[in-house]
């Protein structure tokens, strides 16, 4: 009761977080009500414990890396700024080795061991979902940061969400009326002949043709290829835009192979910054992707329109205007990807504290409350662009970012609507028990 | 259809290795090492002599004690990292436990033993508290049948490395240190057993290894001198090793280069894994174990085929026909690879330590991942930046294939000078490295192919 009383009386908590927050433990001593201030100095000392699901080992390692990097700024200024529900933020960090099995494991340290009271994290897909039915048994909220489909489709829980980085089909989809509008309206698509190339040729045919184009041919490459000139010739002559999302080891072999092909009369080239994080666009090799264009989840390069926020975000993860390390100028972050930690990370602060979060008692509120989000407006807890959240999918939208090759920096072209990459809801977790 | 994200670890590193004109500096590897193994065989047999020759010089003299507070002082940091292990953080990369045994011991301690001698012996965590425990060094319970040889050391090799490389998390923490303070525990408990010498020696499987990489020195240390010789020279004029000693030095070998293979998108191809979307360890578990087993068997047996080829090739000879029986050839020309195994290890593991290295630097800074600052130097960001640009790339990549390429050469002048010994006579030495020599320019190409070639795990 006592606990309920306190969250009931605003005045009163804010005054007392007010004077937790500066330290004074003994004016604090002084006050009138004796329960409330055992119920405070209970809170006080005891930390929000957020378990961080990191790719530490495995394929993964360098996301991890720059998700880690991420995450401890945001933490950081969380705590700067008096905590949640003025306590402070601890992090617990489990290395999931990018396996799908371990992510589990850990998801189930974090509930039953480390007495977390969210899991928070992780981005290869295959490990979010081998990880979230266990979050759902264990009733932990599991907050993923991975852009995969896999939460808007339905196929997890009412307890996994995803409310700091918009998902690839929306991305994708969002690229069909620009490219379409500006490029040209006959693509051929090159992609890698698995799950994750199967889901942009899926995506991108269906919003293209739909913006009035025409996708003339799909080239998929086997993954364990390493030299591509054989499929050009695929390419159709009458292609006005090439689609390219290779990845792996091979993908400046591709540009190069690409830029002999095609020499100086090239189709315009769109493609996902994913074949490129962390890449240094300015390396030897692919000066051919000058004046092409890339989808970045977050604008790498700051841009002359670039708002405090951006600014404010890059200085606390330590990351230069040109997206690299603030340490070593060759240290090129991910940054299309990492904000979704940053931003992941104030949305459960800002739900825990609508949600009056005390504890483990409280999860369901706490799915509750983000569940209600809404609009969240472009501000230093979402740096990277004003999101809509969707409650019953779990699943957030906003800006989609294009930017343009110039003089080997990316420099942004077109901004998406969020409306643009809205489609219709798949599922509705609201209407699972918790 | 659920995407996934690719793999890509590293991935500019390893896009700009495929840039590089690997196929030429393979080439140019593989003839060097050929070029060694012909000019050897063309030069007169003393020449192989005169190259292993071994100066000595006036060195410090030392004490002969047992080195007891180092190792007890080892014993120390180890139960102190154990303790770190299971209590601290479950980050790989805080934690001191997984920088100290993978990154400190695993990968720079073995290539520090290779270069500079035997420095295990004073760095153990076993032998000082055992001698204050036990005076004698050669006491024992039980004796160790003389039978077994090393089996138990290579049992203990591959249990290694079946935990090193198929286990799902070998890095994490409290797993780790578990896995520690067992094999510590079995350790000593073989020594109180079985006595202190047999065991190091014969079953201690990183005794084993340490000692036998501490003769691949170009300098060992005999007080009050200092005898230096060409990289190898006591491994070309050494004793023979036992039969299961000179199988534990191939193994190591073997997995050495599994280690580099299982990464391969050949070897993901050959397992049915898509490379570009590894599903995790704990999905191919079945499968590093048996190419563990299989790549071990398979180098054995390849290994005593160019041994055996090479007594026949040399009785082809007519100056007599008293050659060395297989086993005698065998056990002598077995540790000829270690400067291989060496080359390869220190090839390896540069890149993962150059990353893990400034991890293990912060958590010095940081033990026990609270945000302390020890030595004040404040904000300390690991970067990679170096896999990021074509000309530090090539540094690194061509560091890795000159060590290797170091490595096949004095093993190829090893071999030859122990051929030399073994066969007396320099028509019938020359005659038996053909098949030896071919196998080394092999392994060349297969090191230096493992560096080139796009991986995927």
């Amino acid at each position: 009761m006592r606990r309920q009383d306190s969250s009931a009386n605003p005045v009163t908590r804010r005054r007392l977080l007010k004077t937790l927050g500066a330290g004074t433990g003994a004016i604090v001593a002084g006050s009138t009500i004796p329960g409330l201030f055992r119920y405070a100095q209970a809170q006080s000392s005891e930390p929000i414990k957020i378990g961080f699901q990191v790719h530490r080992t495995g394929i993964g390692a360098a996301y991890g890396r720059w998700y880690d990097r991420t995450t401890q700024a945001a933490v950081k200024r969380i705590n700067d700024a008096g905590g949640i529900n003025g306590r402070p933020v601890e992090i617990i960090a489990e290395d999931d080795g990018t396996d799908p099995k371990r992510g589990a494991e850990v998801v189930e340290k974090f509930a039953t061991q480390s007495n977390c009271d969210v899991a928070f994290g992780t981005l290869f897909s295959h490990v979010v979902i081998g990880s979230a039915p266990r979050a759902g048994e264990l009733k932990i909220p599991y907050f993923v940061v991975s852009e995969g489909h896999h939460v808007a489709s339905g196929m997890l829980n009412r307890y996994t969400l995803q409310p700091g980085i918009t998902d690839v089909k929306s991305q994708v989809e969002a690229m069909g009326p620009f490219v379409a509008a500006n490029l040209g309206k006959k693509v051929a698509m090159i992609f890698p002949d698995f799950a994750f190339g199967h889901d942009h040729r899926d995506y991108f045919t269906a919003a293209f043709e739909k913006s009035g184009g025409q996708v003339n041919a799909h080239i998929a490459i086997p993954p364990t290829e390493t030299s591509f000139t054989k499929y050009f010739p695929k390419i159709p002559q009458d292609t006005e835009v090439l689609y390219h999302v290779m990845v792996g080891p091979a993908v400046l072999t591709f540009v190069k192979e690409l830029g002999e092909f095609f020499g100086s009369s090239r189709p315009e080239l769109f493609g996902f910054i994913d074949s490129l994080e962390a890449v240094d666009i300015s390396s030897p090799g692919l000066e051919f992707l000058e004046g092409t264009y890339f989808w970045e989840g977050n604008p790498r390069y700051a841009q002359d329109n670039q708002t405090s926020h951006d600014m404010n975000y890059r200085q606390a993860v330590g990351v230069d205007a040109n997206g690299a390390s603030v340490s070593d100028a060759k240290d090129v972050s991910t940054y299309a990807h990492m904000f979704g930690c940053w931003e992941t990370l104030n949305i459960i602060k800002a739900g825990m504290e609508a949600a009056g979060y005390q504890g483990p008692q409280d999860r369901a509120k706490l799915i509750e409350a983000v569940e209600a989000m809404t609009e969240l407006p472009l501000s230093d807890d979402h740096p990277q662009g004003a999101k809509i959240f969707n409650g019953k999918t779990h699943q957030v939208f906003g800006h989609q970012y294009i930017t343009r090759v110039t003089e080997g920096k990316l420099v942004l072209a077109h901004t998406t609507s969020i409306e643009d990459t809205f489609y219709p809801d798949e599922a509705d977790y609201t209407s699972q028990p918790f | 259809m659920l995407s996934a994200l690719p793999a890509r670890a590293h991935a500019a590193e390893q896009g700009f290795v495929l840039l590089l004109p690997t196929d030429f500096y393979i080439t140019t590897g593989i003839t060097v090492v050929a070029l060694t193994a012909i000019a050897i065989a063309a030069l007169p047999a003393s020449f192989s002599g005169r190259a292993f020759a071994t100066a000595r010089i006036p060195g410090p003299r030392m004490s002969h004690l047992p080195p007891i507070v180092s190792s007890l002082l080892t014993s120390i940091l180890l139960a102190a990292l154990i303790v770190v292990g299971m209590t601290g953080s479950g980050d790989p990369l805080s934690n001191p436990l997984p920088l100290t045994v993978w990154t400190i011991w695993w990968a720079l301690f073995l290539f520090l033993q290779g270069m500079l001698g035997d420095i295990w012996k004073w760095l153990n965590p076993w032998t000082g508290l055992y001698s204050i425990l036990f005076a004698s060094g050669d006491r024992r319970l039980i004796p160790l049948p003389a039978q077994f040889g090393s089996a138990i050391g290579i049992l203990a090799l591959l249990a290694f490395s079946a935990f090193a490389l198929a286990d799902p998390a070998p890095d994490y923490p409290p797993r780790l240190a578990a896995f520690t303070a067992g094999y510590w525990l079995f350790t000593f408990a073989g020594m109180v057993v079985f006595g202190e010498r047999d065991w190091l020696a014969r079953c201690e499987c990183f005794t084993i290894l340490f000692r036998l990489f501490a003769t691949v020195t170009s300098a060992r240390f005999d007080s009050p001198h200092i005898r230096i010789g060409l990289p190898g020279w006591q491994i070309a004029t050494g004793p023979a090793l036992t039969g299961t000693a000179a199988v534990f030095v191939l193994a190591a070998l073997a997995i050495g280069s599994f280690d580099g293979l299982n990464e391969t998108f050949w070897w993901l191809s050959v397992i049915g894994i898509n490379p570009l979307e590894f599903p995790g360890r704990s999905s191919v578990i079945a499968e590093t174990l048996a190419g563990i087993a299989l790549s071990t068997a398979l180098l054995i047996a390849v290994f005593a085929l160019c041994v055996r080829a090479g007594n026949e090739l040399a009785r082809l000879s007519p100056d007599t026909n008293n050659g060395p029986g297989f086993m005698t050839a065998f056990r002598r020309l077995a540790p000829s690879v270690l400067p291989i195994t060496l080359g390869y290890h220190f090839a390896h593991y540069l890149t993962s330590f150059m990353v893990n290295g400034q991890y293990a630097l912060a958590a010095v800074n940081d033990p026990f991942s609270t945000g302390a600052d020890l030595f004040g130097v404040g904000e300390f960001y690991v970067t990679t930046g170096f896999f990021n640009t074509r000309h530090t790339v090539r540094v690194i990549l061509l560091t890795q294939c000159v060590a290797i390429v170091a490595g096949h050469v004095f093993a190829v002048l090893a071999a030859h000078r122990i051929a030399v010994d073994l066969y007396r006579t320099p028509r019938r030495a020359a005659l038996s490295q053909i098949p030896m020599a071919i196998f080394m320019v092999c392994y060349t190409l297969l090191s230096l192919w493992l560096l080139a070639s796009p991986r995927g795990a």
